[in-house]
């Protein structure tokens, strides 16, 4: 990509961008903040590279909570956009871009499922509990399909409501409200549950923002 | 609820396990809270590690349409940074001095920090930050100020048909009373805002859709705001060219 000084100068940049020149050696492999930042300066084979380490993931957690196919695929191009849009905006010092990706996804998804019509249709079922899966067949169903190795470890150093807690309302997609009324605990237990147990799943995991 | 309450909604919030209202109100306590943001940003990053765990092939033919549907989008601008907040403002110092050129200095520093913390929420909020950043940015932007007639003064500053409204000093009105914008065009009166009682002094808006023809206009109303004016403008002000 080139560019003009003379250009640079009358365009605003924010400081990322500007500290996005590649500052290892030429053959190092990009990392992903790199890339997305070349995806903000307009880079489309930047933006190629950053879609294919990351569709799999963005399509995988989307469809872990919607569950239908067509659906997910929807969401998951919406989003897949959506961070060729918004990369501009994206600053490595607030958190990875594996991070910031993946958080728009399960936000998408998440205002996906809690759409009027949805949120009509989640009253009832959790109205009628028949018709909710039972929080075992979910996190079977979870533990079965988890690639990650740690991750499945980790889920299983947290205590049973933690876990309970953290799967239902992340891949479950349920408010912490909608967790209490199927765990049948008080809202407030939920909340630290779910503040516990992904406490306890960062430091087991070795995560830093 | 106690400090200690909302503290615990880190994990529903990383989660994205809170109901919409709590989410705003938790946004909300997230610009006042150091501590709770760091947390939110640990916790997401572990839920991120939850979401990567599941992730499953996506369908090949999305590739191509992805691809083709950004070739057709266009980015959104990038976050005016401090710094070059700060050559701006000198720009804006060799315009005409004055009560202006501060009260702008005013609206650029508040309205861009603004920006800068609503850019890390979702997407109406991004392009409410853009349209900030634009319309700062925008070369061919244009200014006018105005006395309020209650007390006070306004400014407005236009690019193109964006246009963001403040006024600094502004009477404070009892409860049951509201200041309201409006653009005044030749096909009429829209409201473009219903402000508040301003017991800060303080009013800022965005206005879109405006014309160098159109005048801003601002109103008391009551409490809740009215579909037209009900009463004299306490100041009118003509979008500059």
């Amino acid at each position: 990509m080139t560019e003009g000084k003379s250009r640079e100068d009358s365009v605003v940049i924010v400081p990322s961008l500007r500290r996005s020149r590649p500052q290892h050696a030429d053959d190092a492999p990009a990392t992903l903040d790199d890339l997305v930042m070349r995806v903000a300066r307009g880079d489309t084979a930047a933006f190629e590279a950053v879609y294919d380490r990351l569709a799999d993931v963005v399509f995988g957690v989307i469809r872990r909570v919607l569950r239908d196919p067509a659906q997910s695929e929807e969401v998951a191009q919406e989003v897949l956009v959506e961070v060729w849009r918004t990369a501009t905006r994206f600053d490595p010092d607030k958190g990875g871009a594996s991070t910031w990706v993946l958080t728009m996804a399960h936000r998408r998804a998440i205002d996906r499922v809690r759409s009027a019509q949805a949120a009509h249709d989640r009253e009832e079922r959790v109205a009628h509990r028949d018709h909710v899966p039972a929080f075992d067949e979910v996190a079977e169903q979870v533990e079965t399909r988890l690639e990650q190795e740690q991750v499945r470890r980790c889920l299983g150093n947290l205590t049973e409501l933690q876990r309970e807690s953290v799967t239902l309302a992340y891949y479950g997609g349920y408010t912490y409200r909608e967790v209490g009324e199927l765990l049948d605990v008080p809202l407030g237990t939920v909340k630290t549950r779910l503040r516990d147990g992904l406490i306890r799943l960062r430091d087991c995991m070795g995560v830093e923002a | 609820m106690t400090e200690h309450e909302v503290h615990t909604l880190t994990g529903a919030y990383a989660a994205d396990a809170l109901p919409d209202d709590e989410r705003r109100t938790f946004d909300e306590h997230l610009e006042q809270c150091a501590a709770c943001r760091q947390e939110v940003s640990e916790l997401s990053a572990t839920t991120a590690r939850l979401g990567a765990a599941v992730a499953e092939p996506a369908p090949e033919a999305m590739r191509a349409r992805v691809l083709a549907e950004i070739a057709n989008t266009r980015q959104l601008s990038p976050v005016v940074t401090r710094m070059h907040r700060r050559a701006a403002t000198k720009q804006w110092f060799r315009q005409p001095a004055g009560i202006a050129a501060s009260l702008l200095l005013v609206v650029a520093l508040g309205l861009g920090v603004f920006a800068g913390v609503e850019a890390r929420r979702a997407d109406q909020a991004d392009e409410r930050a853009d349209h900030i950043a634009a319309i700062f940015t925008d070369p061919d932007r244009a200014q006018a100020t105005a006395d309020i007639a209650s007390g006070g003064s306004g400014i407005l500053v236009v690019a193109g048909p964006s246009a963001i409204f403040e006024a600094r000093g502004v009477k404070a009105l009892p409860d049951d009373r509201t200041y309201q914008l409006w653009v005044i065009g030749s096909n009429g009166v829209r409201s473009v805002g219903v402000l508040g009682n301003a017991d800060s002094g303080e009013i800022r808006q965005f206005v879109e859709g405006v014309k160098d023809t159109d005048q801003i206009g601002l109103t008391v109303e009551p409490k809740g705001g009215s579909d037209q004016p009900t009463t004299k403008p306490v100041m009118v002000l003509p979008v500059p060219a």
